[in-house]
């Protein structure tokens, strides 16, 4: 919408607008190690630093927590319920955690036969600003999957930061967004610092381009998958690995599933809760009478992978669920590496697929406290 | 804002045995509930959690609601062995689509259901016959253990009795007193004498039998996209959201529970 420049003691005084407003949380990037998700006070905001590339945790535990409750029964009390959206705020998230919040949105929000009242009161009020990746983090790979290293306007920020130098080129994305940018000295950004912004988005797209080159398909990975709807080789030769922890799942910023569960409160009441859960545990899809349409490991990853990349394309306008963030590679035990049994998926033997396990990131994943 | 996720309140009205393992409840529903055949519900047990049910009485707007339900897991087992009438439970819906009965105008409908898939066939039959100068027939095939094994049996007269109906019967191994037809549900598709072409088929049972049932009328020329499953799968939310019940890219909550087969037929693990 509209460019502006903001400095470093701006930035300062657009943080504390918004702890004024209501909650916020940040991914930091300063201090050691990889950019955390916590919640921001004050006190900090003189070191709080924007991170390179996305954080350790996902957000979706703010829009969707893992556990909430969501009805106490019976008496017809809560059939209809007030929705107040949460003043809440995030900053400083790449665009891989945007892309998870419009995979929840199409799903919790946008679906026009059951809008969930709960995802409304969490994300209505959610003030959501994004950053240029300025880094590439080994497990990155966005742009594999219809993403790329900064979000666009339409992806639904209320303000995306690019650093130049030492300044800060802002985006609104909103009305709000501009509205906030007030009394922080925000000013108009010259044609010239705009334009800066075209070669930093290009080098960094560069590097992921070339990082992720040895994963590089020619069908892309929602063809690949929604192609292969037997059991593929590529899925049981990477899921040879999978001890069924969930890990994946859970630090996936757009895996969704959940269950509903029922507690007792006390003689009369009940309360009914939502849960995240994973399609890798057995319990999953498991039915009365033990029955299992996915009994064994290797439909289970084989489902995940088609939920990401055919079910919910197929649903939600060709949008995968997978948003590149690369968590689930840093986090899985058995070294599965998304992007090598995708890319695996367009070759017919085992000799042409990568090794399984797969290719750690380039690090040691076990020390990076992920 | 609608909270989607409440189930209403009812409470259990009658208690009715079917079978050794099947029982029927009437639930008595604090707000009329209106449903389509085939369409479901979630039956919430307080403090256990809810299972889905496809409820067996009549389609239509009631504060009443049969559901016709199998001792299976540990929500059955309660509803079987601890809930009595005035108890209180709640009731979620309904979902899915239901059956397609625009489809069946003229045509011939092919009831096929076995064991207690003949709980959710007893609420799509009477939505037939709600409408029955529709449609050109309505061929009924049931199939059991035993004779003690059909519900709904001291029903089945009346059906037969109704304009252009017929209903077999068949059990699975021969018992004293049956001079019926013996064998699983299949051996009830051997003379089959309708119009394939003009026929389509709702059929309810377990898995295996449903594919057994499924490769018979293949086999017997009819078109997959003719050919509608209730499917067996685990459910959550019933909203088309948890992603615990698909096949393929397809809910069995949303776009089902009876899912055209033409539709699932290339998805994995479709049987189970």
């Amino acid at each position: 919408m509209a460019f502006f420049c903001l400095t470093k003691d701006g930035l300062e005084k657009l943080l504390f607008k918004l702890i004024d407003r209501g909650e916020l949380f940040w991914v930091d990037g300063s201090g050691e190690g990889k950019p955390r998700l916590s919640k921001a006070d004050k006190e900090s905001i003189s070191e709080y630093e924007l991170p390179s590339f996305r954080g350790v945790e996902p957000l979706k535990s703010l829009v969707f927590p893992p556990k909430q409750r969501i009805a106490e029964y019976p008496g017809n009390l809560e059939k209809d319920i007030e929705v107040v959206p949460k003043k809440r705020a995030i900053f400083g998230i790449a665009q891989c955690d945007l892309a998870g919040i419009q995979v929840f949105d199409r799903v919790f929000l946008d679906d026009p036969e059951f809008i969930d009242p709960f995802y409304v009161e969490r994300r209505k009020g959610l003030f959501i600003v994004t950053i240029d990746c300025t880094a590439v983090h080994p497990s990155c790979f966005c742009n594999l999957v219809k993403g790329q290293p900064y979000p666009k306007p339409e992806q639904g920020f209320d303000l995306n930061l690019t650093p130049i130098d030492d300044m800060f080129l802002v985006e609104t994305g909103t009305d709000s967004g501009k509205e906030m940018l007030r009394g922080t000295g925000a000013s108009k950004a010259t044609e010239h610092f705009i334009a800066l912004r075209k070669g930093i988005r290009e080098d960094i797209g560069n590097k992921l381009d070339e990082q992720n080159a040895p994963f590089k398909t020619d069908k892309d990975f929602i063809q690949l998958v929604s192609e292969n709807q037997g059991e593929a080789k590529s899925y049981l030769h990477h899921g040879s690995t999978c001890v069924e922890c969930g890990a994946c799942t859970n630090v996936c910023p757009a895996c969704f599933c959940f269950g509903i569960y029922d507690n007792r409160v006390d003689d009369k009441r009940f309360e009914r809760l939502l849960t995240w859960d994973s399609c890798q545990l057995a319990g999953f899809s498991r039915m009365a009478g033990m029955l299992n349409p996915r009994l064994r490991i290797a439909q289970r990853f084989m489902h995940r992978y088609n939920h990401k990349f055919f079910h919910y394309p197929w649903r939600y306008e060709g949008q995968p669920s997978c948003t590149g963030c690369g968590r689930c590679i840093d986090n899985c035990m058995g070294k599965i590496d998304m992007r090598a049994t995708l890319r695996d998926l367009s070759v017919s033997t085992v000799e042409e697929m990568l090794p399984s396990p797969s290719p750690a990131p380039n690090e040691d994943s076990t020390v990076t406290g992920e | 804002m609608k909270n989607i996720y409440y189930p209403i309140d009812a409470e259990v009205a009658e208690i009715k045995p079917e079978t050794s393992t099947i029982k029927t409840f009437r639930f008595k529903l604090s707000e009329p509930l209106e449903f389509r055949a085939g369409q479901f519900v979630q039956l919430t047990v307080p403090g256990l959690g809810e299972a889905p049910f496809t409820p067996s009485s009549a389609p239509g707007k009631s504060t009443d609601l049969e559901i016709t339900i199998l001792r299976a897991g540990h929500v059955t087992d309660y509803l079987h062995n601890t809930i009595k009438p005035g108890d209180a439970v709640g009731i979620r819906g309904p979902f899915g689509k239901g059956y397609p009965t625009d489809k069946f105008n003229g045509k011939t409908v092919l009831v096929i259901g076995g064991g207690v898939g003949l709980a959710p066939m007893r609420a799509g039959i009477y939505g037939l016959f709600q409408k029955i100068d529709d449609y050109k027939r309505v061929s009924i095939k049931f199939g059991a253990r035993s004779p003690e094994d059909f519900c709904f049996k001291g029903e089945f007269d009346e059906w037969a009795k109704k304009p252009h109906t017929d209903l077999k019967l068949t059990i699975d191994r021969p018992a004293p007193g049956w001079t019926g037809t013996v064998g699983v549900v299949t051996v009830l598709l051997d003379d089959l004498d309708v119009d394939i072409e003009n026929t389509y088929v709702i059929s309810c049972g377990p898995d295996i039998m449903l594919k057994f049932v499924t490769k018979k009328l293949l086999d017997l020329g009819f078109d997959p996209y003719h050919i509608y499953l209730s499917m067996n799968r685990r459910m959550s939310c019933g909203l088309g959201k948890c992603h615990r019940c698909n096949i393929g890219p397809y809910y069995i909550c949303k776009d089902g529970p009876d899912m055209c087969y033409g539709d699932i037929m290339d998805y994995p693990n479709v049987f189970g």
